[in-house]
């Protein structure tokens, strides 16, 4: 029912470690240069959407997923789509990376446009709110339960959220849909919503009392709650 | 659709690796991209220097302090986030759609993301190792007075604890409550009580207990 990334209420990764937090973005040099390579692949393309990203990380294999640094994991996720992309070869990167100095022979400068790109991206954002002709399903105020799925595909919802009860509390901007476009970068779009749900509706007894989870869920992760079931996968579309 | 089992990673038996097999693979990876013609010599440093020199908490700490000092602006802030940073000059990368979740007498906000590691980068920069980690992803839903405690923030048991996680593209932060006893503070002075911490709800302004 979750792979490995989907974490959410799990106990038993113990205290969290706040020896590291000085305060600084990257620790290692690979770190700054996995982060820039993949905001410049998203910037020309050559990565869709960070939904690619996502879902690449989430295909490496559970001990892979858990032995890797975070760092570790999203250059090995960026390396994924640049290759699955068609934009570079496997085998040249490893031929490449046998050589004592990778960039040795490099022309100076920047292509053409592509900084000021960077700096526009950086500056202004990437939006990705769309606006679809039929207006949003659920209103604020209303029950709804989420879907039961076995995660076959990407998907962001949680699986601690999975066939639970909430009410909506806001309407939010349509996007496109992770479960889609993180294999097809022109699949659909779908209105989002946030939604509260209790502690005790997710935890049960283990749920605080004055606990409450908000999440954001596209709108086929949801349905009035007409009946006590949980929708099946197989409904949605 | 890309299912999970029919497309084994291309990484399988390469990861993990040290530090410097990384950054070997990272360099070839840039190396590549450059011979493409779709990368200069500068672009990672001048893309790294961004988020490593300007594009932070400070960024927060001002919008924080700037809804406290002026109602109006509060008010557009609840309404629309990313617009009302925008009138700061703050916004970008991963903060298109950004909400600011106000703390109340009796409710206390925490952000999280137990997917990945979603964050709102034009107010508080690249998240702290910390917040990608599985420990704080995995606890902090079920079990935030235990989490926060770690942080050493303790709030009575009859506190509303709402933990925000960001499954889609909205990006979060936390609007705390204002310190007693700092009506004498100017908007500068009001900054500098605004930690990173306070904007994730994992801590509280200093003053305020």
């Amino acid at each position: 029912m979750r792979n490995v990334h989907d974490v959410g209420g799990q106990l038993s990764y113990g205290p969290i470690d706040l020896s590291a937090d000085d305060g600084r973005v990257f620790h290692s040099p690979y770190e700054s240069l996995a982060f820039g390579l993949t905001i410049a692949s998203l910037t020309h393309g050559f990565i869709h959407n960070p939904d690619e990203i996502r879902f690449a990380v989430e295909r490496l294999p559970p001990d892979v997923y858990v032995r890797c640094a975070y760092w570790e994991r999203f250059l090995a996720a960026a390396e994924m789509k640049l290759v699955e992309n068609g934009v570079l070869d496997f085998d040249a990167i490893l031929e490449r990376e046998r050589e004592a100095n990778p960039g040795a022979t490099l022309p100076a400068g920047a292509p053409e446009g592509l900084n000021d790109a960077i700096d526009n991206a950086i500056a202004h954002g990437r939006e990705r709110a769309t606006q679809l002709p039929e207006p949003h399903r659920f209103a604020v105020g209303q029950r709804v339960r989420t879907r039961v799925s076995n995660n076959r595909h990407h998907t962001r919802l949680p699986g601690y959220a999975m066939g639970r009860e909430g009410v909506i509390v806001a309407q939010l901007p349509a996007f496109p849909l992770p479960d889609a476009v993180a294999s097809d970068p022109n699949g659909p779009s779908e209105w989002t919503y946030r939604v509260r749900f209790e502690a005790r509706e997710l935890w049960g007894r283990d749920g605080g009392a004055h606990d409450v989870v908000m999440l954001d869920a596209f709108e086929s992760y949801l349905r009035a709650t007409t009946s006590t079931a949980a929708p099946s996968d197989r409904e949605t579309p | 659709m890309t299912e999970f089992r029919s497309d084994p990673s291309t990484a399988r038996g390469r990861y993990p690796a040290d530090p410097q097999q990384l950054l070997a693979r990272a360099q070839a990876i840039e190396a590549l991209l450059k011979e493409r013609g779709a990368l200069g010599d500068d672009t990672v440093a001048r893309i790294v220097a961004k988020y490593e020199s300007e594009i932070g908490p400070l960024h927060g700490a001002r919008v924080v302090a700037r809804a406290w000092v002026d109602p109006a602006f509060r008010q557009r802030l609840l309404a629309d986030a990313s617009a009302a940073c925008g009138e700061l000059g703050i916004g970008g990368l991963q903060g298109e759609r950004m909400v600011a979740l106000a703390d109340e007498d009796d409710v206390h906000h925490v952000i999280v993301c137990t997917l990945c590691s979603c964050y709102p980068w034009p107010v508080l920069g690249l998240p702290p190792g910390w917040y990608k980690s599985p420990q704080y992803r995995s606890r902090v839903v079920a079990e935030p007075r235990a989490v926060l405690a770690e942080f050493g923030l303790t709030l009575p048991d009859t506190t509303e604890i709402r933990v925000t996680d960001s499954t889609a593209e909205v990006r979060y932060f936390v609007l705390p409550l204002r310190p007693a006893g700092t009506q004498d503070l100017d908007e500068k002075a009001l900054a500098a009580l605004v930690t990173r911490d306070c904007l994730i709800g994992v801590a509280l302004p200093r003053g305020l207990r």
